[in-house]
């Protein structure tokens, strides 16, 4: 009798998925994503804002190779490449049958005009030193590109991936910032300021045709009105949600989801290694050990997130998870300013750009450290103000900043870095570190790199914190991870 | 009279030069350098020179200010800075929401000051009196922004009646505009009717005691055609140079309101621009406020002072 | 019944204002100003025996803090009105008395009305930091043109009258005139008007510090507060309702002060109006 009724149930169910399948419901094609800044032109040769490669990325341009959503390097605009013995020449062999969206075909050429362009005296490219060392772009044929380096640079297929190395179009991309070109499965559609962006699928696309019809990026910055679109329905999707303390209205959303993906962000408290009284480590130690890291990350991200010990969040795969060298002790700290010689009451300025987490950060961090004694004013600057002032020259005690680039350790073997650390036995690390191609190698070596600078401790290491995506619960293939500032919306699609 | 007319407009126009230069120089005094600003991080010092060359922020300082507003007289506003786009586009596009919001919210003010002062003034003394005014000076007293905020909670989150946030523009039906507009026109109306209907109460009170009033009455006219033929009118003048007076203040009210609301106004547009250092936006939207506030001024004078030549002298 | 009606106003003022700062005053003196401790275990407290009002995100009491927000609202809002009460009457009895410098001071104060105050508030804070005293200045700056016009008109009033002339014809000059006659005649005027102002300056300190405009952390604030407690509208509404009711009843008390002050002032300058 029971397996009657299991036989009748199946059947039943049978039936039930065949009408399913005879009558299905018309797959959405469209997309609507919430993004929290309105990008300033949607050219990534001109202006490193995040906000362009988001809306840009692999949708409108592509590059020689691209980074895939876990961070490597793969093919794209070139199908193939080998490498000279020196290590100092590159030849690629491009994909065939691509055409930029203004119809002209994708040739050398292109190839050549993108990165000489981007290396030129007058290039406003954000990151131009990467071109600086190309000393010359040949083109064989216009399926081939020969790309010839002055020094052998490991990292430059890497490089080439970034959003300000896309190859654009010789004929448009003067109009780019209005109006972008690229070869990429989308086609730019509009732009309404201060609204939203709008994209097409590329009926011409060279690779897999994208199953999405159109996408919009709606700029919503914000966290409030965001979350009041995403649960009206709106909104799809909101990739980097910008307010962790409101994540919990979506709890209740049925059609919602919050995704908890990785993020390189390392919010540290930089430290003006060229100033006294941070020159002696000793005083930078001391601030280490006055400030309460854990409760810094309860107040900022509720305690989801990680407590950092260097510079290098746990979503890289040379992370090392070290102890935890300076605990919260007050106690300790105030022997270290004491044995330093810095005064109590001995005053420094903390300067912070206008942003969410900085500000408690530093709110937070100014009233640690006056338990030890030092007596902080803090400062607010807006963004034009920090970046010449505390990044551009360098002339500050103290600021609160999140690092949110992949793998930049290497900033603290910059001559010009901000906050002015100079220590030789860490230079040594990194020139091996950089010349070095075995992974086993390099690996052991960003780890000594990491305990040294949790040694040296040029700058207090804050925290890290996921990046939360909120979405429609039948979307299917977002990253929900960042490598870098991308949302590429080639493969995404709506699950019934 | 045609030497007055000339020598105000001849007057405003100075004073409008004068809005010219100083906002060039504060502008120029600011820390920051609007190609920092635009590259970013790891800017080249090269770099930041082509853009300079670019932006043409090479030149000495006259030479720039003298091609601004040369660039003004020939109608060559010039292009921001971080959009590239030209200037008077993107202040275009601004206005139509910052404009409408003006309007809806002083129309409100209207509305709602206007009768309920009269009601007031003509029941003077009466509890009536005594509990509107109560209530309005309670409402002038609200911070505009924190009145949004709980608006925003009643009706928009807990109600659902109107969105919380965000203007669709008019492509979507001029209805759906409206509705994304209400709550911030009602924000920014509720402190300013209460200012004008303490302002019509008094001017009411005042213009009921005045001689006329009283031989109109002697006369026989009634106390309804008294009030709204003659006292009423002769009212409503002061309420007109209320208005020119509280433009400027209704523009700084929109700035904030469209802070709360995220409205892409010509308010965030020129925050937004004070922080990315985008000149040519700042310098040519707050000479575009200046004049207009200068230039309704100059009307709303006008018109008091054809409706009441007497006025007319102690208002220029 | 008018009567009742004004009295009641001062009263009404004096009795908001002191429920508002007679606390603010304490935690003041008791705190010297300090932001309360924070505690970070404890953020978002419910009120309670130790926190009457609760904590804040960073687990500061809530009362303590909102109450060093006001003081310091009100200290700023006295200080910009002292400010554009002292320039603006100085200029506004200049302007009353001297016609070429007046009408040139007149014409400053069109720009400065025309002007939109948020602007000069923002290129201000920009170039100078933001501080108390940046605030300061541009609230001062927003009355300044209001209180030309008012003390210039008010002074004007009084000039025309026929005491003034016989003054003048006994010898006194301008100066002697101003002091003796001229601003004790204007100054009830003048005291309503820096009541209101006051309402008006801690508005815009408000705004200003809503918009991050203000004086920088810690010094406690409640435009700030407000800005950064606005998330939290829907888990803990008591949070963002606590600053903005306390900022709405210094305002009204203000507001009300001037008013129960206009009546109990200015009746006798109406009078001697009415008389001439």
């Amino acid at each position: 009798m029971k397996r009657a009724v299991f036989l009748l149930v199946a059947a039943g169910l049978s039936l039930a998925s065949q009408a399913r399948a005879e009558s299905p419901v018309p797959a959405r094609d469209t997309l609507s994503i919430g993004v929290s800044i309105e990008p300033p032109g949607l050219d990534p040769s001109r202006s490193p804002s995040e906000s362009i490669g988001t809306i840009t990325y692999n949708n409108i341009y592509e590059g020689l190779t691209r980074l895939d959503r876990s961070g490597n390097v793969a093919p794209l605009l070139a199908r193939a490449w080998t490498l000279s013995d020196d290590g100092r020449l590159y030849h690629f062999t491009l994909q065939e049958n691509v055409h930029f969206h203004d119809g002209t075909p994708l040739t050398c050429d292109a190839v050549r005009f993108s990165l000489l362009r981007a290396k030129a005296a007058d290039s406003t490219n954000p990151d131009r030193s990467v071109f600086t060392n190309i000393t010359d772009v040949s083109c064989p044929d216009d399926g081939h590109a020969d790309v010839r380096l002055r020094d052998a640079h490991g990292s430059f297929l890497y490089e080439l991936a970034w959003n300000d190395a896309s190859i654009f179009s010789p004929g448009s991309s003067g109009n780019n910032i209005h109006h972008p070109v690229g070869t990429g499965p989308f086609l730019f559609q509009e732009w309404q300021r201060g609204d939203h962006v709008l994209l097409a699928r590329n009926p011409n696309y060279w690779g897999k045709p994208p199953v999405l019809k159109s996408v919009t990026f709606r700029f919503m910055p914000d966290p409030l009105a965001a979350s009041n679109a995403l649960l009206a329905g709106e909104l799809d999707a909101y990739p980097s949600f910008p307010e962790r303390e409101i994540l919990g209205r979506f709890a209740d959303a049925p059609e919602l989801r919050v995704i908890r993906g990785s993020f390189p962000f390392k919010a540290i408290l930089a430290l003006n290694n060229g100033r006294r009284p941070f020159n002696d480590v000793r005083v930078r130690q001391a601030i280490a050990y006055a400030i309460d890291r854990k409760a810094l990350l309860q107040a900022v991200s509720d305690g989801d997130g990680t407590v950092l010990q260097s510079h290098m969040a746990p979503n890289d795969p040379d992370y090392a998870p070290l102890p935890d060298r300076y605990p919260y002790n007050p106690e300790r700290a105030r022997e270290l300013l004491k044995s330093a010689g810095v005064q109590p009451g001995t005053q420094v300025r903390l300067s912070f750009p206008p942003i969410g987490y900085a500000r408690d950060t530093s709110e937070l961090i100014a009233a640690y450290l006056e338990q030890v004694g030092i007596i902080v004013t803090l400062q607010p600057l807006e963004w034009p103000a920090w970046l010449s002032r505390v990044f551009g020259q360098g002339a500050f005690d103290m600021t609160v900043i999140a690092h949110t680039e992949p793998h930049d350790i290497g900033i603290y073997d910059r001559d010009t870095i901000y906050f002015h650390y100079h220590n030789p036995a860490f230079h040594d690390l990194f020139q091996r570190y950089e010349a070095s191609s075995a992974p086993a190698t390099r690996h052991a070596l960003s780890v000594s790199m990491q305990s040294q600078l949790a040694q040296d401790e040029p700058n207090v290491f804050l925290y890290s914190v996921p990046r939360d995506t909120v979405m429609n619960r039948h979307i299917r293939g977002l990253w929900t991870d960042q490598q870098i500032a991308a949302c590429p919306l080639a493969d995404v699609y709506w699950a019934p | 009279m045609i030497f007055v007319i000339l020598r105000t407009v001849i007057e405003r126009f100075l004073v409008l030069v004068a809005a010219s230069i100083l906002i060039f120089v504060l502008l120029n005094l600011l820390p920051g350098d609007p190609a920092t600003v635009m590259l970013g991080l790891d800017a080249q010092p090269e770099s930041i020179a082509a853009l300079h060359r670019q932006l043409g922020l090479d030149s000495s300082l006259t030479t720039r200010y003298l091609r601004w507003i040369g660039g003004l007289c020939t109608g060559h506003a010039g292009s921001s800075y971080i959009y590239d786009v030209p200037v008077w586009q993107l202040i275009r596009e601004r206005f139509q929401s910052t404009l409408p919001l003006i309007a809806f919210a002083t129309g409100l003010s209207l509305a709602i000051g206007l009768p309920v002062g009269a009601m007031a003034a003509t029941n003077r003394g009466s509890i009536l009196d005594l509990t509107v005014m109560s209530t309005l000076q309670t409402l002038k007293s609200i911070p505009d922004f924190w009145l949004a905020m709980m608006m925003t909670l009643l009706f928009s989150l807990t109600l659902h009646w109107f969105p919380a946030s965000g203007f669709p523009g008019w492509k979507n039906g001029i209805p759906n505009g409206l509705r994304a507009l209400f709550l911030p026109a009602v924000a920014l109306a509720i402190p300013q009717a209460a200012i004008t209907a303490r302002f019509m109460r008094s001017s009411l009170i005042d213009t009921l005691s005045q001689d006329y009033i009283r031989t109109a009455r002697a006369q026989g006219y009634g106390k309804t055609a008294v009030l709204w033929r003659v006292a009423m009118p002769n009212a409503f003048i002061p309420i007109l140079t209320l208005i020119g007076i509280q433009i400027p203040v209704l523009v700084t009210g929109a700035i904030i309101v469209e802070s709360v609301f995220n409205i892409p106004g010509c308010g965030q547009l020129l925050l937004e621009a004070v922080n990315q250092r985008d000149i040519p936006i700042v310098q040519n939207l707050v000479m575009l406020i200046v004049a207009g506030v200068l230039l309704m001024n100059l009307i709303l004078t006008a018109i008091v002072g054809w409706l009441d030549p007497r006025l007319a002298e102690t208002g220029a | 019944m008018s009567r009742f009606h004004h009295s009641y106003s001062l009263i009404t003022g004096i009795v908001l204002l002191a429920f508002c700062l007679l606390p603010a005053t304490l935690t003041e003196m008791l705190h010297g100003g300090h932001a309360p401790a924070i505690d970070i275990a404890h953020r978002y407290a419910g009120p309670s025996l130790d926190h009457l009002l609760g904590t804040d995100p960073f687990g500061r009491d809530l009362a303590n803090y909102v109450f060093t927000g006001a003081f310091n609202s009100v200290m700023l809002a006295l200080m910009a009105v002292a400010l554009s009460t002292v320039g603006g009457s100085l200029l506004g009895l200049l302007a009353a008395t001297r016609n070429a410098t007046g009408s040139l001071i007149m014409r400053v104060a069109d720009l400065g009305l025309a002007f939109p105050p948020i602007l000069i508030a923002a290129l201000l804070v920009t170039a100078l930091g933001a501080s108390a005293t940046g605030e300061i200045l541009a609230i001062a700056l927003f009355g300044i043109p209001g209180q030309i016009r008012i003390t210039r008109q008010a002074a004007q009033s009084v000039l025309i009258l026929d005491f003034i002339a016989a003054a003048r014809m006994s010898g006194q000059r301008t100066p002697s005139i101003i002091m003796r006659h001229v601003l004790p005649n204007i100054a009830p005027i003048l005291i309503v008007h820096g009541s209101t102002s006051v309402a008006l300056a801690l508005l815009s300190e408000a705004g200003l510090s809503y918009l991050g405009l203000g004086a920088p952390p810690p010094r406690p604030d409640l435009g700030r507060a407000l800005a950064s407690y606005q998330i939290h509208i829907f888990d803990h509404p008591f949070l963002v309702a606590v600053p903005g009711v306390i900022i709405m009843l210094l305002v009204l008390g203000f507001n009300l002060l001037g008013d129960g002050l206009r009546d109990l002032l200015e009746r006798p300058l109406t009078r001697a109006k009415v008389a001439q």
